[in-house]
């Protein structure tokens, strides 16, 4: 085959691209690694995303990667460009948890979910930039913020700050992130990139530097819907070392992508999602919705009725959970980032009755979810509800602009994390040049249905298609 | 119950051998000023003693069977 479209440049191309590219002898692995380590050049001192590089390992990599495809062994990954957020462990390799309390930290067994991306031939490009252990706020203190490649002067949000600065930059076009209560969603939003936090126990969190149990998920953050399907198939799965793994099989997520959408019903989540909004992202939120609704998909406006007593019992949850986790990081505590350290110090005052009474009362969320989409494909509402913030108005060592933001770019995820729910981000278009996102939650373990929808809606739309201004000044 | 006061989270926070600076026991005292109202909303929520008791496993079933118990 000589007819398939190579990109000006591959770090432009997604995996499902490289991978056609790789298969028709148009591209090698080699060019792709060498054309992403050129984009990390260019864009890496204005966006800070990286905490450790590994061109070296990826350039052999993707040599034998080639001759794989050569020999016709390629796996379902080979040869293609991947990186993760710096608090899943890597065998021999640097995991910081973004944190200055484990610069030394080199772990000897690698996360689960990332073995199975390394397995199935993928090239690990770098550890990526994040907040602190997952919830230490935008300023970093061990290696500064990660910045957003469509206005450097504002957050990625978080916490995966570098998986949603790297993907969308094109430094890679595959990234892990973990999300606790909007983590990978969030920086997806706010970074114009696709983000899915599939199902809890989906996907296996065994050496992932825990925040909650409970609410913890990792997931794939990419440019595309296919590919995010191409890379949840790889590391779902049952692993025996994670206690909440499911043991269901996994399907075939690529092969739900293309059937027709016309004739769904989706539910509008409104009320305590819609509001408070700011009227630009509002604006191209409607705009979103009503391209949704072109594609002939009916939308449905519905409530939940106890959401603000969800998201409180959430956040009960996660609050004990992390100080068990992190019991042993309370004497250091005024050497962690203050979101963090804020934090950890209210764990310690969540009554054992309220912690437990949050996880009895998570069944009637769920169900209270149940019947709300009793009828419809998905829950559809927005990703982000505001811009992301600047940099400037997230204080680097109070609560000054970080307690807001947490509150007002979480309220949309956290209740998903609670619920177990899969959750679904999108490039939806622009408010003030700025990304905005639509988000499509499912029932438990029909992440695929998100998939299905979410595709569609990038087959019949381009918002996923535009490049930061971070790219495009370096290639002009 | 009355609202912990910074002075309350000290005690407590004494109590488990934790020291937390003023900032830190302030930025918890409004964490937990924040979230009071819905977690007095929480406590408020009758859940059984008899016949259909939940427990926290019972949300992790309603996950695995794909959104039912």
């Amino acid at each position: 085959m000589t007819d398939v479209k190579v990109p000006t440049d591959l770090a432009d191309a997604t995996a499902t691209e490289l991978l056609s590219l790789y298969a028709s002898g148009a591209a090698s692995p080699t060019e792709a690694v060498q054309a992403c380590l050129a984009r990390i050049e260019a864009t890496e001192p204005a966006l800070n995303a990286i905490i450790t590089l590994l061109a070296d390992d990826a350039l052999a990599g993707a040599a034998a990667a080639g001759q794989r495809w050569q020999a016709g062994t390629a796996r379902a990954l080979e040869g293609v460009p991947y990186a993760l957020k710096d608090i899943i462990a890597t065998a021999g390799v640097l995991t910081t948890g973004g944190s200055g309390l484990y610069l030394d930290n080199v772990p000897t067994e690698t996360a689960a979910h990332a073995a199975r991306l390394a397995d199935a031939g993928g090239l690990l490009m770098a550890k990526l930039g994040t907040f602190e252990f997952a919830c230490g706020g935008a300023y970093n203190q061990a290696f500064g913020p990660v910045r957003n490649p469509w206005d450097v002067e504002r957050t990625t949000g978080g916490s995966s700050s570098g998986s949603g600065a790297a993907v969308a930059a094109g430094q890679v076009p595959l990234a892990i992130g973990t999300d606790t209560g909007g983590s990978i969603r969030i920086p997806a939003a706010y970074c114009g990139i696709t983000g899915i936090k599939a199902t809890y126990g989906r996907v296996p969190r065994h050496g992932v530097m825990g925040l909650s149990w409970t609410l913890d998920h990792a997931g794939p953050m990419t440019r595309s819907v296919e590919d995010a399907a191409l890379m949840l198939g790889v590391i779902a799965g049952y692993d025996e070392r994670d206690a909440y793994a499911s043991t269901r099989p996994v399907p075939d997520y690529v092969a739900a992508l293309g059937a027709p959408v016309a004739g769904t019903r989706v539910a509008r989540l409104r009320g305590f999602f819609e509001e408070p909004m700011d009227p630009a992202v509002g604006a191209a939120y409607e705009v979103a919705v009503a391209e949704l609704a072109a594609l002939g998909i009916e939308v449905v406006d519905v409530e939940l009725p106890e959401i603000e007593t969800a998201v409180a019992a959430a956040w009960t949850t996660m609050y004990p959970e992390m100080l068990s986790l992190h019991e042993r990081h309370l004497p250091t505590i005024e050497e962690r980032d203050t979101m963090g350290a804020g934090m950890l110090a209210a764990a310690p005052f969540i009554a054992a009755t309220d912690y437990v009474r949050a996880l009895r009362y998570r069944t009637i969320f769920q169900e209270q979810l149940a019947t709300a989409i009793d009828g419809f494909a998905a829950f559809v509402l927005p990703g982000s509800t505001a811009p992301p913030p600047e940099l400037s108005a997230l204080s680097p060592d109070s609560d000054e602009g970080n307690h807001d933001w947490l509150a007002t770019a979480t309220r949309n995820h956290i209740p998903f994390n609670y619920s177990g729910s899969p959750g679904l981000c999108v490039p939806a278009g622009f408010a003030d040049g700025l990304p905005i996102s639509l988000q499509l939650i499912g029932r438990p373990h029909d992440d695929a249905a998100l998939l299905h929808l979410g595709h569609a809606f990038q087959a019949a739309t381009s918002h996923h298609l535009a490049r930061p201004p971070a790219v495009e000044a370096v290639l002009a | 119950m009355s609202e912990p006061t910074i002075e309350t989270i000290r005690v407590l926070a004494a109590n488990q051998g934790v020291e937390l600076s003023d900032a830190r026991l302030a930025q918890a005292a409004d964490t937990h000023a924040s979230q009071r109202p819905d977690l007095l909303a929480l406590r408020a929520i009758p859940l059984a003693f008899l016949g259909d008791v939940l427990e926290p496993d019972t949300a992790l079933r309603w996950i695995e069977n794909g959104g039912s118990r």
